[in-house]
């Protein structure tokens, strides 16, 4: 193996470790690190997977990667570079060996994350690239940034001080005290999900002993609806593609977790990855998918080993084989591919633009074969309801929304983090939980969710009531709605794949005329804009774009109507 | 004359061009013969056709051009308090036109290659007059300064445009651009 | 009574193939629904949205949605109507489109539907793109700031000419379009001025680098026709045979 990747314990090479990058391109080393990526020779559509081993151990794509790369796949450079500029974490050029992209999320941002950002900025001189980039899911305790990818926590005045030390004096990055990338769990109240740690071969002689259409019954009766956000009954998902034809299927597990101020799916895979894995290998099970796979964001790069040693383990247990197996596939920073069909054409190595739908995954899933794509709750859920019972699974939640939720807290609150609580919990329940000082305003799933006021906060979170979307923002009452509202839509113009003119157009115009309206220049109307947006764009991440102006809008000009009533 | 004077109150009319070619303004003269009629019933004010400077309250005010520098924003809102209906006339009031072809570039490059390193230039020296107006970081419509009643499109717009807009104020209803009337070029 | 399959749109029957879009169908009963990166020779795209039409509350792109019988779609709505030119003024503000400097002017299809959606100008302030445009080929020449992402060329070159010659790169407002080509010159590509993907572009993205002003300006497809009445015709396009 090449210095750069040093074996763990399993024996596995660890790809992406905290080593520096190599300064200068080396196609032998290269084909060493993809030969231990992929295990096999690959192809134009294992490209992107390439193209993120190539970054972390070289620090960029440079031309002569790109050449060599293009050459390999039949393809050209320039289709190459396409691909590289669609990912936020891909570059063509890399200046310092150190590379640190503050976390760009509002609740990092009101924690004083634009200060850190500039004091490092300044008092590095070229020592490192200092940049943003979206919510890297650690809100619960940032601020945050990633170093080569990787993440450094709680980071203070002081912190930044140490870090432009070690950056001047040349400290290798595998060298900075350990305890700055420090990932808690911080789960505050852990219910059933949790909790559960299955046995993998106790669970795999309890699923083998069922038939396919028996797991999806259950999954079915339990009323287990997607935990992505979207809500979508599984056990439906499920039945959908074992029904559909095709001589294979995947199993495919959304850890795209992009939704700013969303953490769970993170601790999930940090805390209980076996439930997860059970959860794939369950639908696998009933839907006769061979193949699985866990897409996990570029963020939760630090994650990649831990969960390929694991995934390792369970090969060498036969929890995992020919009847089915799971791999991971990496993405480079963006947040669209947590939409089911841009991680579809993500996987198969290219820029993440979202598909036409119909036709459906399950029916027209990955290289076109019926495929599942679900959340990494939901795939712990099904494990949890399979080994506990459907009577068990929906003691807990209400009538349409059975079962527990877990919700990622922070803002501004004493005790951020997670929260397992019954579907239909209400928003009071979790501000009480979690120690709310003065909350004015409360985001719920993230940007693309709903803005809530106290008045909504008696009403249940869950699929019939306020969205139960996985993430809670807290807001005192300082702070300023607008600058909320304008974080967010940068949020979006950001992650615009530029797909659909609503949305690439769109959001740029939209951020451009929110500034004109705070400065009181002229601009367009902006109500008209967020509402052409969210109703006319191509997938889900344009339809809910537009929600934070409009929101920001109606709360105003709700409180322009109390104040003309006082 | 002076009885005509005192029975109706003509309907003043002011016109300018910002970053314009006055091509605009040449269109408005192409109603030709109209224009006779016309000064029964409108006045004009501050306008390239009077010579007048400065602008007094007007019914409808038509700026051709965009804004390419200070004063021509400084124009555009004296138009806008003065005027009751402002008319963005052609191409470059609408969305800059040509002038707009400039904003790939900075101003300050834009400065070096006409005065500096351009063909043909001798005694190169950029022009720093403390009365020659600011040049914009880029040429903007006038829509993004002011609030604009009408638009009437065009490179120029048509004479019957001109007609129409006219007409309708006098007529005090909307005015309305037929599918020849609304050009872009 | 007839057993042909068929929806409505604005109340008006028309009947479809099964597989067919909403738009695809209503382009063969020769009703018009505005759009820009639709072509009938072409799989389905759905990026312009230019398209939009009303079914049960909720927006569809007619070039996406497939045409099931009975279906009530509403196409010539006022809101529909106003968030159509909503669109193209967003398209004007994005891009480098300022016709009287365009050699397109009068053919541009985005001009024309700007004609008839009723759009006299934006309020959107300009985002005035600053992309490398591309000349090295003999026959074309693309002005990349006039780029509207239909990939109309990209979908041409690869369904019609068999050839790799169009992508698009980057992301959201980085997007861009360039040639397959190491150098992503157009000129290291297999393009030739006869192929069909030389001649869709809707609007002067894409240009053939003789001949465009020999119809003068004022004596154009869309100066003579309204793009509703005219459809999304080039005058130079080529036989659509794919």
């Amino acid at each position: 193996m090449t210095s750069s990747s040093t074996a763990s314990a399993s024996g596995l090479p660890r790809l992406f470790s905290r080593s520096a990058p190599l300064p200068q391109w080396d196609a032998a080393a290269a084909q060493a690190l993809l030969q231990a990526r992929f295990g096999r020779l690959w192809q134009r559509q294992d490209l992107l997977q390439a193209l993120i081993v190539i970054q972390h151990h070289f620090g960029a794509i440079t031309a002569p990667a790109q050449t060599w790369l293009a050459r390999h796949c039949q393809s050209n450079t320039a289709d190459v570079r396409a691909l590289i500029h669609f990912y936020h974490f891909l570059q063509e050029e890399r200046s310092t060996p150190h590379q640190i992209l503050f976390s760009s999320n509002i609740i990092e941002e009101q924690q004083g994350m634009r200060t850190l950002f500039d004091e490092l900025r300044m008092g590095t001189h070229g020592l490192a690239e200092v940049g943003l980039t979206s919510c890297i899911g650690l809100s619960d305790q940032g601020p945050a940034a990633l170093v080569n990818g990787h993440p450094l926590t709680r980071l203070s005045g002081q912190r930044i001080r140490e870090i432009q030390r070690q950056l001047q004096q040349q400290i290798p990055l595998a060298q900075w005290p350990q305890n700055w990338f420090r990932v808690d769990d911080n789960i505050q109240t852990a219910g059933r999900l949790l909790q559960f740690q299955p046995d993998p071969a106790l669970f795999l002689s309890q699923l083998l002993a069922q038939a396919p259409q028996q797991v999806i019954d259950r999954v079915q009766q339990s009323g287990l609806r997607g935990l992505g956000g979207a809500g979508f009954p599984t056990g439906r998902k499920w039945q959908a593609c074992a029904e559909a034809p095709g001589a294979d299927r995947y199993v495919i597990c959304n850890a795209d977790e992009g939704e700013p101020g969303t953490f769970k799916d993170r601790v999930l895979l940090q805390h209980n990855l076996d439930a997860v894995l059970c959860g794939m290998r369950m639908c696998g099970h009933a839907v006769s998918a061979r193949h699985g796979i866990l897409y996990l964001r570029g963020e939760y790069l630090f994650l990649f080993d831990a969960i390929n040693t694991r995934l390792q383990q369970w090969r060498e247990q036969q929890w995992l084989n020919a009847d089915f197996n799971i791999e991971i596939q990496l993405g480079a920073g963006a947040y669209v591919c947590g939409e089911e069909t841009a991680l579809l054409e993500s996987i198969e190595g290219r820029r993440g633009i979202p598909r036409i739908k119909p036709p459906f995954p399950v029916r027209n899933g990955l290289f076109q074969l019926p495929t599942v794509v679900n959340n990494v709750e939901t795939f712990a859920a099904a494990a949890w309801l399979l080994q506990s019972g459907v009577d068990a699974f929906r003691a807990v939640g209400t009538e349409q929304s059975p079962g527990t939720r877990l919700h990622s807290v922070a803002g501004d609150c004493e005790k951020p983090g997670i929260y397992e609580l019954p579907m239909g919990a209400s928003v009071q329940d979790l501000l009480q939980a979690c120690a709310a000082r003065n909350p004015a305003l409360v985001q719920l799933g993230g940007p693309s969710g709903v803005m809530s006021s106290p008045a909504d906060w008696q009403q249940p979170l869950a699929f019939e009531g306020i969205s139960p979307g996985g993430s809670v923002m807290v807001f005192d009452a300082s702070r300023a709605h607008f600058n909320i509202a304008r974080n967010f839509t940068a949020f979006f113009q950001q992650e615009s794949c530029g797909f659909c003119t609503p949305c690439r157009a769109g959001t740029q115009v939209l951020l451009r005329d929110m500034d004109c309206a705070a400065q009181g220049q002229q601009h367009a109307d902006l109500n008209a804009l967020a509402t052409l947006i969210n109703s006319t764009s191509h997938c889900g991440l344009g339809q809910t774009a537009g929600r934070p102006v409009l929101h920001w809008l109606q709360m105003n000009a709700a409180k322009k109507t109390e104040v003309a009533h006082d | 004359m002076s009885t005509d004077a005192a029975s109706t109150v003509k309907v003043k009319v002011a016109t300018c061009s910002l970053a314009g070619c006055f091509g605009c303004h040449m269109s408005f003269l192409d109603i030709d013969e109209r224009i006779i009629p016309l000064i029964d019933v409108i006045q004009f004010d501050r306008s390239p056709l009077t010579d007048i400077k400065i602008i007094g309250d007007c019914d409808i005010g038509l700026i051709e051009g965009g804004l390419c520098n200070e004063e021509n924003v400084h124009v555009a809102q004296q138009f806008r308090q003065h005027c009751k209906i402002l008319v963005a006339v052609g191409a470059c009031a609408i969305n800059g036109g040509v002038p707009a072809l400039r904003n790939r570039y900075s101003a300050q490059e834009c400065l070096e290659e006409s005065y500096l390193h351009g063909l043909g230039v001798v005694d190169a020296q950029i022009p720093n007059d403390a009365e020659l107006p600011a040049l914009l970081p880029k040429v903007v419509p006038l829509q993004s300064a002011v609030h604009v009643d009408y638009f009437l499109p065009g490179c120029p717009p048509p004479a019957d445009a001109f007609m129409e807009i006219i007409n309708a104020v006098l007529q005090k209803r909307e005015p309305q651009l037929d599918y020849a009337t609304r050009r872009f070029d | 009574m007839t057993d042909t399959l068929q929806f409505f749109i604005d109340q008006q029957a028309v009947p479809f193939q099964p597989g067919q879009t909403l738009m695809q169908a209503a382009q063969a009963a020769g009703l018009y629904i505005p759009h820009l990166c639709f072509h009938d020779g072409l799989t389905p795209h759905g990026s312009c949205r230019v398209c939009i039409v009303e079914i049960n509350g909720s927006i569809r792109a007619a070039c996406t949605t497939p045409a099931t019988a009975n279906l009530q779609v509403h196409s010539e709505t006022s809101a529909l109507r106003t968030q159509r030119r909503q669109l193209i003024e967003l398209l004007f503000a994005e891009g480098n489109h300022l016709c009287p400097s365009c050699e397109v002017s009068g053919n541009c299809q985005l001009q024309a539907l700007a004609y008839d959606l009723g759009m006299t100008h934006y309020e959107f302030v300009p985002l005035d793109p600053h992309r490398q445009n591309d000349g090295s080929h003999p026959d074309l020449f693309i002005e990349q700031d006039r780029c509207i992402f239909c990939e109309l060329c990209t979908r041409s070159a690869q369904q019609q000419d068999h050839k790799n010659v169009f992508g698009i790169g980057g992301r959201g407002a980085d997007t861009y379009l360039f040639a397959q080509a190491d150098s992503s010159r157009l000129a290291d590509t297999a393009i030739t001025a006869q192929d069909h993907a030389a001649h869709i572009c809707p609007v002067g993205c894409i240009l053939p680098k003789q001949g465009s002003y020999q119809i003068p300006i004022g004596q154009r497809v869309y100066d003579e026709q309204p793009i509703h009445l005219r459809g999304n015709h080039r005058p130079d396009e080529q036989d659509a045979t794919p």
